[in-house]
């Protein structure tokens, strides 16, 4: 990094003595205090806890009033550094342009979105201190916070809003989101209208679109806002560094409760060394490290290993609707289901570090149901129902399966999974596939089609709103769907009228049917919820993940 | 000899042709971009509609004659992911790369040519022993391996160095020494043969007769006729290290070209992997051209033969 204060230099001081000691050198000084930027993100509303029922329930949906956070009493002021250690670097530095992965890491900091998460993965109110659904769901109205600013000190307005959404409409890879968006109206600075083709809740749970300044970017152009991104986010940026990392510095008082007043990210890609880089002290925190090495670091009495848990899903797609495998049948989807050990998988494979999967949905996320419990292993069942269905001799049978780093373990599992199907007489061989060979190939309407079963992912990122995955994935018509018959048509059916509802309850209480569909037919074979292992140096910060968030972040949404 | 200058200017760019075809269809065989770009959920309609915005709608003869005219004036087009020109980001990463690969050369050839030359003057004995430990080592550690060791040893135990990273002179011994290891060990056996081969030479024991210091006999006689094989070897590696040295710039996370290649094949960003791979091939093919020139410097019986 360019700046004058950033992990080195402070790794710089830590280890003076020790190399005072050797190579007679003195240590560089440590950096002196951050100067906080302080532009004007704060918020006048004074209300609590947002959603139509008063509790900030999963997902919510309808009128809802901002949280307090910048200026409630029990919010915290910024201090001290954080550096995080990530394994990938942005591909691109704007909101909305950016097409997902380490970027998110970046624009989640940096750009804000009309409804935002909390430290639990809740939906909270965020650019928009409050929204008002229309009786016939035709339109939202969004009341913009009073006061806000971009980084570079101008106000962010309605106009700025509606450019970002019809900007991201127009531009972004994830613009299918926000297909149900008609038009967007700004009848005053602090007001925007959302007119929709048709109901839909997910325009609330999606966030909408990352607010960028209109009037800046068509100053700097496309290119002079990756180099100098501006948003209305908790922190501005202080330095990019292509290819090594950025330093953030908090913008005090904003309502999403900035915990640090310095952040640096640190593009670390091998694994090993995000571990050799937290133990020597130069990073507090290591994203993602690999299971064997999160039993190693336990022992560190300065790190703590925190568990993570993303909200994935990982499963086996199928096609009932092919003819040349007995998918249709549910007795033999069920027969698969019960010949895989799924607790010898997450025991052996993920040394516990994941849960076995019962119907695809897990707590905090839409249509979480406890009394659904997982499927346990029984082979003499899955026998009994392949004979059942006529197939007591067994079939032939494809794994496809992931290779590489994009899911922990997915090689081994596929490879496991092949081996206790063969057990229930089922005659599996394995082809295991690349990332880039995978995803040309998973989709349905690709040419050649997969056979037999295909490892998949599916991630309910909070705020937990299923519906977007449901429907790419099991409901027919999805991308990654295989469903043609009865039983894709009934999911459809269900998630198309689950997102017309407005109170995240009606919704939370719909979408519970979906899963329990999900659960009895099995139309896909749910595995398990790997969770993330990071490394946190506890003797220098204090920090935790985001539930449902794949994103190390060091605000908390709202005052803890 | 201009003709043969002439002859191997004219396959230079054979080559490079060669490398524009290969690498143009080899990215389109490796699967679709526009996949990798779109969240999961998206249609089909949506991918298309991406795939129209990047140009892999179009015929691969038009494809290819875009990217053909583009290369000639450097231009690769945008890349995917950053929307950014490709060009921009090879250039970006390339002085973080250059710094490594000369640091890493130097040190190997500092190292390697007392230790070979050494090893070969005093065959059999202690210090000749001791290079060629030097050699196996070097050669049989994976430098992902030894990278990780030498993280764990001198940041991780001692706290001398960082882990990793590119800022201050301390952030360039590490990485300086790993991606030099391979070259280290590869010179000192070359040296070591080459030298062991033109010390038992007449002409050698001929300059020892005329009464020559060991040094001059060794090192201006012996040695500058060793050098071909050498300066060949060198060279191509020389010219590896440029075109990014993807293991050590992952253990050590380090900004260069090797580590924005491999993210972009992941990636299917086929601009920025047609610029890289042409700048490596140019890199090579230059690299090449200027041995052979060497060669006419190093060895007069070439110019005149």
């Amino acid at each position: 990094m360019n700046s004058p204060e950033n992990y080195w230099t402070k790794k710089a001081a830590r280890y003076a003595t020790t190399r005072r000691r050797f190579i007679g050198t003195a240590g560089a000084a440590a950096a002196g205090a951050t100067a906080l930027a302080t532009v004007g993100c704060g918020d006048d509303d004074e209300a609590s806890t947002p959603t139509a029922s008063g509790t900030a329930s999963t997902a919510g949906t309808a009128s809802a009033t901002a949280t307090g956070a910048a200026s409630s009493p029990t919010s915290t002021a910024p201090k001290g550094a954080i550096r995080f250690a990530i394994g990938d670097q942005p591909e691109n530095y704007s909101g909305i342009r950016q097409s997902g992965g380490a970027s998110f890491f970046f624009t989640t900091n940096v750009f804000e979105n009309l409804t935002g998460i909390d430290a639990q993965g809740k939906l909270i109110p965020a650019a928009a201190s409050k929204w008002e659904v229309a009786p016939d769901f035709s339109k939202v109205t969004f009341t913009l916070r009073s006061g806000m600013t971009f980084h570079n000190g101008t106000p962010v307005t309605s106009e700025d809003v509606a450019y970002s959404i019809n900007t991201y409409k127009a531009v972004s890879v994830f613009k299918g989101n926000l297909a149900f968006i008609d038009k967007v109206e700004t009848p005053d600075a602090q007001t925007v209208i959302v007119s929709l083709t048709q109901p839909d809740a997910r325009l609330i749970t999606s966030g909408i679109a990352p607010i960028e300044p209109k009037k800046y970017t068509a100053d700097v152009g496309e290119d002079g806002f990756q180099k100098k991104p501006v948003g209305s986010g908790p922190y501005k940026v202080r330095s990019i560094t292509p290819g090594e990392g950025w330093v953030l510095d908090a913008q005090a008082g904003h309502w999403r409760n900035p915990t640090f007043s310095e952040a640096t990210y640190k593009v670390v890609p091998e694994a090993q060394s995000r571990v050799a880089a937290i133990q020597a002290g130069e990073i507090d925190v290591a994203y993602n490290l690999p299971y064997l090495q999160g039993d190693a670091l336990a022992n560190d009495k300065n790190i703590e290993v925190v568990k993570h848990n993303p909200w994935e899903n990982i499963y086996f797609n199928l096609d009932p609707g092919d003819s040349k495998l007995p998918f249709g049948d549910t007795r033999v989807r069920k027969a698969i289901l019960l010949s895989l050990d799924r607790e010898t998988i997450v025991k052996s494979l993920f040394r516990g570090n994941a849960a076995v999967a019962g119907a695809l949905v897990q707590e905090g996320v839409m249509g979480y149901d406890a009394a659904i419990k997982p499927y346990t292993r029984d082979i003499k069942e899955a026998k009994a129902l392949l004979s059942a269905a006529g197939y007591a001799s067994g079939f032939d049978l494809q794994v496809n399966g992931l290779v590489g780093g994009r899911s922990p373990q997915s090689q081994q599992v596929g490879e496991a999974a092949a081996e206790m199907l063969k057990e229930a007489g089922i005659r599996t061989k394995v082809n295991n596939l690349e990332y880039g060979i995978w995803i040309n190939t998973v989709r349905p309407t690709t040419d050649p089609v997969l056979d037999g079963i295909i490892f998949q992912l599916w991630s309910d990122a909070a705020p937990g709103d299923p519906a977007n995955r449901i429907l790419g994935s099991v409901a027919t018509g999805g991308a990654y769907s295989y469903q043609k018959g009865q039983l894709g048509d009934q999911f459809k059916k269900l998630v198309e009228d689950n997102v017309k509802l407005k109170t995240p309850e009606e919704r939370s209480i719909h979408m519970k049917q979906a899963f329990k569909l999900l659960y009895d037919e099995v139309p896909i074979i749910p595995l398990y919820h790997p969770y993330l292992l990071h490394g946190v140096r506890k003797d220098k910060v204090s920090w935790k993940p985001i539930p449902g968030y794949t994103y190390l972040v060091p605000w908390t949404g709202r005052a803890l | 000899m201009v003709r043969l200058l002439v002859s191997r200017l004219l396959q230079s760019l054979v080559a490079l042709w060669g490398v524009t075809v290969l690498i143009f269809f080899v990215t389109r065989a490796s699967g679709d971009p526009a996949l990798l770009l779109v969240p999961p959920q998206a249609t089909d309609a949506e991918v298309a509609e991406v795939r129209k915005d990047l140009g892999l709608d179009e015929s691969y003869v038009v494809q290819y004659a875009k990217f053909l005219e583009g290369a000639v004036r450097l231009d690769f087009g945008d890349s995917y992911r950053n929307r950014r020109p490709a060009m921009d980001l090879v250039k970006e990463r390339m002085p973080a790369t250059l710094q490594l690969a000369v640091g890493a050369f130097v040190f190997a050839i500092v190292v390697a040519v007392p230790v070979g030359v050494l090893s070969a003057v005093r065959q059999g004995g202690w210090f000749d022993r001791f290079g060629k430990a030097v050699a196996l080592l070097g050669q049989a550690m994976p430098s992902f391996w030894l990278g990780l060791l030498l993280i764990l040893f001198f940041s991780v135990r001692l706290k001398w160095l960082p882990t990793g990273g590119r800022d201050g002179w301390d952030s360039y011994l590490l990485p300086t020494v790993t991606l030099s290891s391979y070259l280290i060990a590869v010179l000192v056996r070359l040296i070591r043969s080459s030298m062991l081969e033109v010390l038992r030479s007449e002409y050698v024991k001929f300059a020892r007769l005329r009464g020559l210091s060991e040094y001059s006999v060794v090192m201006k006689h012996a040695f500058k006729n060793a050098a071909i094989p050498i300066v060949t070897v060198a060279a191509l590696l020389f010219a590896a290290f440029l075109t990014g040295a993807v293991v050590t710039e992952t253990v050590f996370s380090w900004p260069g070209i090797g580590r924005l290649a491999v993210s972009s094949i992941l990636a299917r960003d086929f601009p920025v992997v047609q610029a890289i791979v042409l700048l490596s091939a140019t890199i090579y093919i230059t690299t090449n051209f200027l041995v052979d020139l060497a060669y006419l410097w190093i060895d007069p019986r070439i110019r005149f033969s």
